[in-house]
């Protein structure tokens, strides 16, 4: 899958960990592409392989228990096989990042304008000066007022949205092509995290990013993300642009997370359905469909079945690994959107016949013991 | 902070007052010899003794004693005299003090050059062959008793009695001020061997905080922004690792300032150590409280200067 005029793509890439407890999958064959100036969300659980992708890409999981595999293509080169002074060079010019706690991401004992500076002059050689200024620039760019003054101060006499507007003027020192924001509003309260992402947002507009947006919440990137991929255990279930995945989610992992966010217009008697269980293992995975120990619509079937990504017929672009016949998924959802539970559903969905068994859908490789 | 130094300060008085209070205290309520004893020389007679004790002003309560002890000192700065041979007190520590100085202070020298490289090396490498070899031998010497290692090396070492004689023996120390380069390779064997076990102590620190620091997230970042990981670890991570060395380098420091009583007495050494250890065996209280105080003082006075200089180091402590 080649896509035109894509920034970035990232082809099959398999990130495994060798621990002492085993081979973790953090990321299981990934493929997705990042146009130029547009928002890619990418949201799963913790340990759905969303970050270590994004690490993945600078380099930062590199190490002797580190098995890393597929392309990741980055204006014609891969950074895969880049050598590490090359890569080094990309990062925090061309790509720059940025983390979920501002406060542990900044370090305690410098100032943060000297923390600016440093991000401007490992690519750019300019006087100190020069690099102040620059800093300072930065810091009025995000919004911080009074910078002049606030160059001087440390991390810890910043407020939270403060340091992580700090970290997004570092990340934008060299004004990078392509921004990799993990979980930046996680640890903020609510107010701030509005503000942050409006930050995100207008900056990206303004500086002509691409930007890739991780986050847990699918409440998060419905806002800014052009395209969404939804992450679970190391593998995309679900890609398709934002409106679809909302108009038309087709996995039931996407409905999970969907019936989890608050939403103000949600009658009052209406509960927020949790998803039950808890995430898997990435060192013995489920077998056939990953999700199936947590899938309330599950089959016999689909713990033997491992599924593909696939079209979704009349959908273009959208795409989903799932089992479930695309008529039983669409009458699923729409009752799911009325308000009936997963449990009233899943036993109408019971009460039909198994299907034949589906022809693209290969058999499990990896089953585990 | 000017307040909070002051108040520190006056700190230090008042412990100082009570240090010497005890080691007072304890003289006397443990049963030694008659420090007149000790002047009185070979087989004296009771009427000389207890003309001495007079003399010492012995025979009066230890309480108006020690009263007068500190009124001297108060006043005049007066250590008082030992008992052993009417010296003061004060110029025998004063003399002594340049020897331990210079032992001390030239051991943190080698013990931070060697457990800070070995410990960043070890740390960015762990569970390599040369962390491996490194923390065994940290691991032994750790373990092996000062005292021990310094009568193997003058063994093996020493001009006068060693299997490979390259540097001087056990009482060969002079002066700096007399010939700077005799100082120091007479010191240089007590330095090795009294830097062997905190080098070791502080190379195993620096890897456990270095390790620990280098998956902190700060690091990430900096990786993250393009630094170099040469400069990634020196500027990031040694930076926050370091702070726990600091700490542990003053009060090492000021405990040795205070008299490095085994190797100045396997080498010795003319220094504070050796003049204590003297003074005991003699019961000489006069001399003992001295190099007791002035121990007292480069403990707390070293102490006072790490946790000032903590707020130099890390900027998010403030004192008020």
């Amino acid at each position: 899958m080649s896509t035109p005029d894509a920034l970035l793509e990232v082809e099959n890439l398999r990130v495994d960990f060798r621990t002492d407890d085993g081979v973790v999958h953090a990321v299981d064959g990934v493929s997705y592409a990042i146009k130029t100036g547009k928002t890619l969300g990418i949201v799963g659980e913790s340990g759905s392989g969303k970050s270590v992708s994004a690490l993945t890409m600078l380099g930062l999981t590199r190490g002797k228990r580190t098995d890393v595999s597929g392309r990741i293509l980055f204006e014609g080169r891969d950074l895969l096989t880049l050598p590490d002074e090359e890569l080094r060079e990309i990062r925090g010019d061309d790509i720059a990042m940025i983390f979920q706690d501002p406060l542990s991401s900044l370090h305690p004992f410098y100032k943060v304008g000297y923390q600016l500076m440093e991000a401007v002059q490992m690519h750019r050689s300019v006087s100190k000066a020069a690099a102040r200024d620059r800093a300072i620039d930065l810091l009025e760019l995000v919004g911080i007022p009074d910078p002049h003054r606030r160059v001087d101060a440390y991390p810890h006499e910043f407020s939270g949205g403060m340091r992580q507007r700090a970290m997004i003027a570092m990340a934008l020192a060299n004004e990078p092509k392509l921004l990799i924001a993990d979980e930046p509003t996680t640890a903020l309260d609510v107010t701030v995290q509005a503000q942050i992402l409006a930050l995100l947002e207008d900056l990206q507009q303004r500086l002509e990013m691409s930007v890739i947006l991780i986050t847990h919440d699918l409440g998060v990137v419905a806002e800014i993300a052009d395209e969404i991929v939804v992450m679970y255990a190391g593998r995309i279930v679900e890609h398709a642009t934002t409106e679809r995945i909302f108009a038309t989610p087709q996995h039931p992992y996407t409905w999970g997370l969907l019936k989890s966010i608050p939403r103000l217009d949600t009658p009052r008697n209406e509960n927020l359905v949790p998803i039950s269980g808890r995430p898997p293992s990435l060192i013995n995975r489920p077998s056939g469909c990953h999700f199936h120990p947590r899938c309330p619509y599950v089959r016999d079937q689909h713990k033997r079945v491992d599924p593909r990504l696939q079209a979704v017929p009349g959908e273009p672009g959208h795409e989903v690994a799932c089992l479930l016949p695309v008529p039983l998924r669409k009458q699923v959802w729409q009752g799911l959107k009325a308000g009936q539970t997963p449990d009233e559903l899943s036993a109408l969905i019971r009460a039909k016949p198994e299907p034949e068994p589906i022809a693209a859908a290969q058999p499990a490789q990896d089953a585990g013991p | 902070m000017t307040t909070y130094i002051i108040r520190r300060l006056l700190w230090v008085v008042v412990l100082l007052f009570l240090v010497s209070l005890l080691t007072f205290v304890v003289f006397y309520l443990l049963p030694t010899t008659n420090p007149a004893l000790l002047r009185a020389g070979r087989d004296p007679t009771p009427a000389v003794v207890a003309l001495i004790s007079k003399e010492l002003g012995l025979s009066r309560p230890w309480y108006v004693q020690y009263f007068d002890y500190m009124k001297a000192l108060v006043l005049h700065f007066n250590f008082g005299y030992s008992f052993q041979n009417n010296i003061s007190v004060k110029q025998q520590i004063f003399s002594d003090l340049p020897a331990t100085i210079s032992l001390a202070i030239g051991a943190a020298v080698i013990w931070l050059v060697i457990g800070i490289a070995v410990g960043t090396l070890s740390a960015i490498r762990p569970r390599s062959r040369f962390d491996r070899m490194a923390m065994g031998t940290a691991l032994v010497a750790i373990s092996a008793p000062v005292y021990w290692l310094g009568l193997v090396s003058l063994f093996l070492f020493s001009t006068d009695i060693g299997k490979i004689p390259i540097f001087p023996g056990a009482g060969s120390y002079v002066p700096l001020t007399q010939n700077p380069l005799h100082w120091f390779t007479s010191l240089l064997l007590p330095w090795l061997v009294l830097a062997a076990s905190f080098a070791a102590f502080y190379a195993r620190l620096l890897r456990s905080n270095l390790m620990e620091v280098m998956s902190e997230d700060y690091i990430r970042t900096a990786r993250a922004k393009g630094v170099p990981e040469r400069r990634v670890i020196l500027r990031h991570g040694i930076r926050s690792a370091i702070t726990p060395i600091v700490t542990a380098a003053g009060l090492d420091i000021g405990v040795l300032l205070g008299g490095v009583i085994l190797v100045e007495s396997v080498f010795n050494i003319p220094g504070i150590g050796r003049l204590a250890y003297n003074s005991i065996q003699n019961d000489d209280l006069p001399m003992i409280q001295g190099t007791v105080l002035m121990g007292a003082f480069f403990i707390v006075i070293l102490n006072l200067v790490v946790d000032i200089g903590y707020a130099f180091i890390d900027p998010r402590v403030r004192y008020s």
